[in-house]
Parts: structure tokens; sequence; C-alpha cells
């Protein structure tokens, strides 16, 4: 059984967007718990934004602020000190 | 901003290349994330990291002390990672295969699935793929949900980033999130059968 209610996709934003009010949340869930499709469609866009969440965050290399620094127009006040 | 952060900009205006290296110091692990998702290459984000801040440094004085700063050089680093997507995109095949991602399902890759014999490796490998998705996702949307999802920042943030109203932000947000969950279900070969 396919559902193609617009109206749930919208709710599911809402709820994803933390903006949904209860009422909101509580008709998308009592859907959910009926439909199958669009409670794998809600798991699906769930999953697919908590995988990005999951990415690591690399650190740059230790020299990174001294080479811009290097790159910079020399300081109009001071001497640059290495 | 901070009050400490509206006294260093005030010295770096003045040219102080010490007060500078803090705010570099504070934001280019942030600048440097957004580089590299949205390009997809640590060096090539180190480059265009390097240049954001060399123009954020270059172009101080256009800078309004009443806005954050961290708000410009994240608008910095996005559109220079744009420009340099526009630039070379004639030879970027989209199609092209991710090498070692072949078959790769879902339940291998998410937590509570059965843990993997080199955790590691596995997690090079979803890395990579996660990393392919995004940039299988078209710019405008693909810049909004790193600064959502990786960034952590607020629509309003982002509006401010982006310079397009709150609104926009949003349904950037909406279609990029549902771009992003029909092709990581396409490339684990299932079948789309909704919308």
């Amino acid at each position: 059984m396919t559902c193609f209610n617009k109206k749930y996709v919208s709710l599911m934003n809402k709820v994803l967007d933390d903006e949904a009010t209860k009422s909101e949340r509580d008709e998308l869930f009592a859907h959910l718990a009926t439909c199958e499709n669009c409670r794998r469609h809600f798991q699906e866009l769930k999953q697919s934004t908590e995988l990005l969440n999951q990415l690591v965050h690399p650190q740059l290399p230790i020299d990174f602020t001294k080479n811009v620094l290097e790159q910079l127009p020399a300081e109009k006040r001071h001497a640059i000190r290495k | 901003m901070d009050q400490k952060e509206k006294r260093l900009i005030k010295k770096v205006k003045k040219g102080d290349h010490q007060a500078f290296a803090e705010l570099v110091d504070r934001y280019k692990n942030s600048v440097y994330t957004i580089c590299l998702r949205m390009v997809g290459s640590r060096e090539e984000a180190e480059d265009l990291s390097q240049e954001a801040f060399i123009r954020a440094y270059n172009h101080i004085s256009q800078f309004d002390s009443d806005r954050n700063f961290s708000t410009w050089i994240f608008r910095i680093a996005t559109n220079l990672s744009i420009d340099s997507l526009r630039r070379k995109k004639p030879s970027v095949s989209l199609d092209a295969e991710i090498p070692g991602t072949e078959g790769l399902a879902l339940n291998t890759i998410l937590p509570g699935g059965e843990t993997p014999p080199d955790e590691q490796i596995v997690r090079d490998e979803t890395e990579k793929w996660i990393q392919h998705e995004i940039g299988e996702l078209p710019e405008k949307y693909r810049s909004a949900v790193i600064l959502k999802y990786i960034e952590d920042l607020s629509l309003k943030e982002i509006s401010e980033i982006m310079n397009i109203p709150v609104g926009t932000v949003k349904t950037r947000v909406h279609r990029g999130r549902e771009l992003l969950r029909k092709n990581m279900k396409a490339s684990r070969g299932e079948e789309d059968d909704m919308l």
C-alpha cells in the first residue's frame, strides 16, 4: 500500500525541524503507526542526516595559522615577530 | 559577537596580525570542515580555508563589527568552495564509482549492526560513501545541509551566511534532506516506492 498523502511529508519536515506542535507530532506518529511506507520514509530521512553527524572533523596541520599569517600583507604598526 | 571578539576585530582593522591569529584559531576548524564537506578533498579544503582567512583579512575594513565574524568567515568559505566546484565542474563525473563502496549496505555501517572485523576500515569506507553522497547534492542544497547538519547552525544563522530568507533555507534543507535520503537509498540498491 502506498501513501501519497503530502500532508504527512510536511508534518515529517516539521518534526525533523523541531517545529511541530504536540498535536502535529501526535498526528504524525499516529499515522506512522498504521502506514508502513511513511514510517520507512521518516526513518530514512532521519538516518540520512544522522549519518552526516557521524562524519569526523579532521584537524588542520598545526602550522595552519602561521602559514596564513605569512601570507598577509606586512603589519602596519608592528614588525612581524617570528 | 562577544566583547573579546569585538576588541580583536578592532585590532585587526588596524593591521594587527597577532589579533588576527586569534580569530583564525577560533574559527579555522569550522571553516575547514565547511570547505572539506563542500569540495570533498582535504588538500583542497586546506587551500580554500587559507584563502578564506586571507580574504577576510584583506577585506576586514568592509566587515561590520556589529555582525558576527563567524557568519562572515563562513560565508567567504562557502562562496570560495562553490567557486572552486564550478571551476572544475566539467572534469568531474558524477557517475564515477568511489572505490571500495560497492555493495556497502546500510546495516553494516549503522550503529547497532554487527561489529565489523576492522572497524577503522569500515569507518573510512562509510566516511567516503557519505562524502560521495554529499557531493551528489546540487551546491545550494549541499551548502544548506552542511551548515545545518555538520556545523549545527540555526536556520537564521544559515540565512545570514547564505544571504537568503529563512524560508528559502528551510526549503533547501528539506529538499537536500529528501534528495540525500533518495540517493542513499538508491546507492544501497533499494527501490524507492514513495514520492
